[in-house]
């Protein structure tokens, strides 16, 4: 039986290291505010973040880049050879540039943020690393992460250079900067040109939710069994694309602290039963119904004229399906006319006990920097966070990665605070309890807020 | 049988150490620690790894502990009395546990059924009786992930079984899309992986019935399935105790199948969350250390109390 096994494997992982987390957590709130101050102990604040707490203890000068032989390890993921291949060649540039600095990529497969707490345990953690948000609000208030607004004070880094909408998961509740966004994405309609030419169909730039919905009508054709059959629009029961039509219609997840949950006020009930109405009316499908292992596949195989992704798709649909002639959108407008969408974004960020503080921040400086930023842009990987990159013209060229740039403009973080995970999952399965036909949005959406609310009294640490 | 023999044997030759009670149990000091030496690498890591781990679970599980961030702080039964919340409202570990009993009643019976039903199959002197056990066999030794992901194709709503359902013009289902044949697909996969283990059992208990038992019964003109209910399933109930057991136990703690199939939410509406993946999701994801090993403290007490009941009323011992 390899189930029992592997479980148990798994478990004495755990147990080993849940052991080595009780002894190290309390001996381990030293701050390393080492290095040579060469800063006035001036501070810049980003957004103020009332997700976070703020650490109780942290570096309030910046040190200077250390001298002589020094040995960074940066730890990330790379989703793609491509993306590896960008930070490789981002972090050999950087070592150009420090010829005393020799770096370590040491990418985590798998899990990562399991993975990293497992460091943080055990006290071995990189000296540079990705951020995801919901690790950032764990991390912030442990005092685990470098401070960076003395740094950016130091070196003349406005927070204010990147756009605030991103920067703003990484920051605590006084605006106190601990991460700087390394990139990101938000969502556009995917659009099939083929198919929509076909349907007598224009330019969906301006469109309203009902154009969504009567688009979706005529664009479905269908056949004896799903197979066969061209749907409108592929939308998963998943909070991460449920949040835009959520934000667009004026609702709002949770309260101010994460402490509440509030999508299943009169905007979320009414966003949900849009949302879900294309399943229910046969013009819309997720994606497993036609076989697909997620939106882009289904899109790809042409199963589907619309979706909602972001700019990971480019990249996909060129390798994967390269005749599918595609247009992007911004996601249509609600109601009252408002646009919403949906943020993702990671951060580097440095540990608090890093031998090289200095150095540490030189690296997340260059790599959050106007060069590879740009490099990051023209790479088609993904989004650069500085706004000064807003008129590069890449974006002449790729009209519709300029719409997905707009975003940051209109979108908000897909995060939600300390019920983050259970947020996401409970909207998900309220989402697909609706499409199924199991439960009406109002009961789907109040019993999910009921639960999401259970958990926290329950759970969120006193 | 060593000390034993070391016991009835008297004293040394010197006379004047015969009178020291010390002398036999010197040997057999020296005997039990030859006996722990050679156990001490298991020992270490039984002590290391399971029973210093299970003792720290428990204690853990009155904490509030979330891996390394802040100090812990002791919680009495606050996370007993969450899971019985969760328990009472039907919440997610609720859903895995109820998840689980369903599983394991439908897996359990079947397998144990195929896995008899099999070995009697392959315990007659069939031709290529050699090559079939290998070939039943087969399942079993290959990786439960790779099964997984070869069963996650064969359930596609355009994959291999569909294919040939389509072939008798049935349209079938999206498997792992429906909450009602999500959690079957599942099962049915972990039956065939798992059968064959037990089949081996069966087989092996079977060679060990004594065939006098069948003779005789012929002389008294018993029909094969008379033999069939009156020696051979009662004389395997040891057997049937063993594999039901070890069944039940993999079954409730079912994770890798699900998770690889469905993800780590239990999806479609948590049809496919298990006990161990809800674990999982509160150790890991949600950071609640305390919480999780409660909940496995939990399980663990289910799972014993099972196989408790399934001693009691299979291993009965039967002799003729």
């Amino acid at each position: 039986m390899p189930s029992r096994t592997r479980r148990r494997s798994l478990w004495s992982i755990f147990i080993a290291l849940t052991l080595v987390a009780l002894l190290t957590a309390c001996g381990s709130s030293s701050n390393s505010s080492g290095g040579t101050n060469s800063g006035t102990g001036a501070s810049v604040t980003g957004p103020k973040n009332a997700l976070v707490r703020c650490p109780s203890n942290t570096n309030t000068t910046a040190a200077s880049p250390e001298t002589g032989q020094i040995h960074l390890v940066v730890a990330g993921w790379s989703s793609t050879p491509a993306e590896d291949a960008l930070v490789k060649q981002g972090l050999q540039n950087f070592e150009k540039l420090h010829p005393n600095v020799s770096v370590t990529w040491t990418p985590i497969p798998g899990d990562y943020a399991t993975k990293m707490r497992a460091n943080v345990a055990s006290g071995n953690v990189p000296d540079v690393f990705y951020l995801q948000p919901p690790m950032a609000q764990e991390y912030i208030p442990a005092g685990k992460l470098l401070n960076l607004s003395p740094y950016m004070a130091r070196d003349q880094v406005s927070p204010s250079t990147y756009y605030p909408s991103l920067m703003q998961d990484f920051d605590c509740a006084d605006g106190t900067v601990f991460g700087i966004p390394k990139d990101w994405n938000s969502l556009g309609l995917f659009y099939n040109k083929t198919l929509f030419q076909q349907a007598g169909l224009g330019d969906p730039s301006n469109w309203t939710w009902d154009d969504l919905k009567n688009a979706a009508q005529k664009l479905t054709k269908r056949g004896s069994s799903p197979a066969n059959s061209v749907y409108g629009i592929a939308l998963p029961a998943d909070t991460s694309r449920w949040g835009a039509f959520l934000f667009a219609n004026g609702g709002q997840m949770v309260s101010a602290d994460g402490k509440q949950a509030l999508f299943n006020s009169q905007a979320g009930i009414q966003a949900a039963e849009f949302y879900t109405s294309f399943k229910q009316n046969h013009t819309g499908v997720m994606p497993g119904d036609v076989g697909a292992s997620w939106d882009g596949d289904a899109f790809g195989k042409q199963q589907v004229a619309m979706t909602l992704e972001g700019g990971w798709m480019i990249p996909f649909l060129a390798q994967n399906y390269p005749k599918v002639q595609y247009g992007i959108a911004p996601l249509p407008m609600g109601p009252s006319g408002k646009r919403g969408n949906l943020l993702y974004t990671n951060a580097w960020a440095a540990y608090s006990g890093t031998k090289y503080p200095g150095m540490a921040w030189e690296l997340i400086k260059y790599m959050t920097g106007a060069e590879y930023q740009t490099q990051v842009l023209h790479d088609g990987f993904a989004l650069p966070t500085l706004t000064s990159l807003a008129n590069d013209s890449y974006f002449q060229q790729n009209p519709g990665v300029k719409v997905l740039q707009d975003g940051a403009a209109y979108g908000q973080p897909d995060f939600y605070g300390v019920a983050d995970t259970e947020i996401h999952n409970d909207v998900s399965n309220a989402l697909q309890s609706i499409m199924l036909g199991k439960q009406s949005p109002a009961d789907a959406l109040n019993a999910a807020a009921q639960k999401v609310n259970t958990w926290i009294q329950q759970n969120v640490a006193p | 049988m060593q000390l034993a023999a070391s016991k009835a044997r008297p004293g040394g030759p010197s006379g004047t150490r015969r009178s020291l009670p010390f002398k036999v149990n010197r040997r057999k000091l020296t005997e039990t620690l030859t006996a722990y030496t050679f156990l001490a690498p298991y020992l270490f890591v039984l002590i290391v790894f399971t029973l210093i781990a299970i003792v720290t679970a428990l204690t853990l599980s009155f904490f509030y502990v979330d891996f390394g961030f802040t100090t812990p702080i002791f919680y009495g039964f606050r996370n007993y009395l969450n899971i019985w919340y969760d328990l009472t409202h039907d919440g997610d570990f609720a859903a895995g546990l109820r998840n689980c009993v369903e599983y394991t009643i439908g897996v359990v019976t079947l397998q144990t059924t195929l896995a008899l039903f099999l070995a009697l199959l392959l315990n007659q002197k069939v031709h290529g009786r050699g090559f079939f056990r290998t070939i039943f066999y087969l399942p079993s030794m290959t990786s439960s992930v790779a099964i997984s992901l070869i069963f996650y194709w064969l359930y596609q709503p355009q994959g291999g079984i569909n294919y040939v359902l389509s072939l008798l013009h049935i349209q079938g289902p999206a498997w792992l899309e429906n909450p009602s044949t999500a959690l079957p697909a599942i099962m049915l996969l972990n039956i065939w992986t798992t059968a064959p283990t037990f089949m081996l059992m069966y087989l092996a208990a079977l060679q060990d019935i004594p065939s006098t038992l069948y003779e005789a019964a012929r002389v008294d003109g018993a029909n094969s399935w008379q033999m069939l209910w009156k020696i051979t399933v009662p004389l395997l109930r040891p057997t049937t105790f063993a594999v039901v057991a070890l069944g039940s136990i993999g079954a409730f703690q079912m994770f890798d199948q699900a998770f690889v199939m469905e993800g780590a939410s239990g999806t479609p509406l948590r049809s496919t969350l298990t006990a161990a993946m809800v674990i999982y999701d509160t150790a890991f994801q949600k950071s609640l250390m305390g919480l999780a090993c409660a909940q496995a403290f939990v399980l663990f007490i289910i799972i014993f109390a099972v196989t408790l009941l399934q001693k009691r009323y299979i291993d009965a011992n039967i002799q003729y």
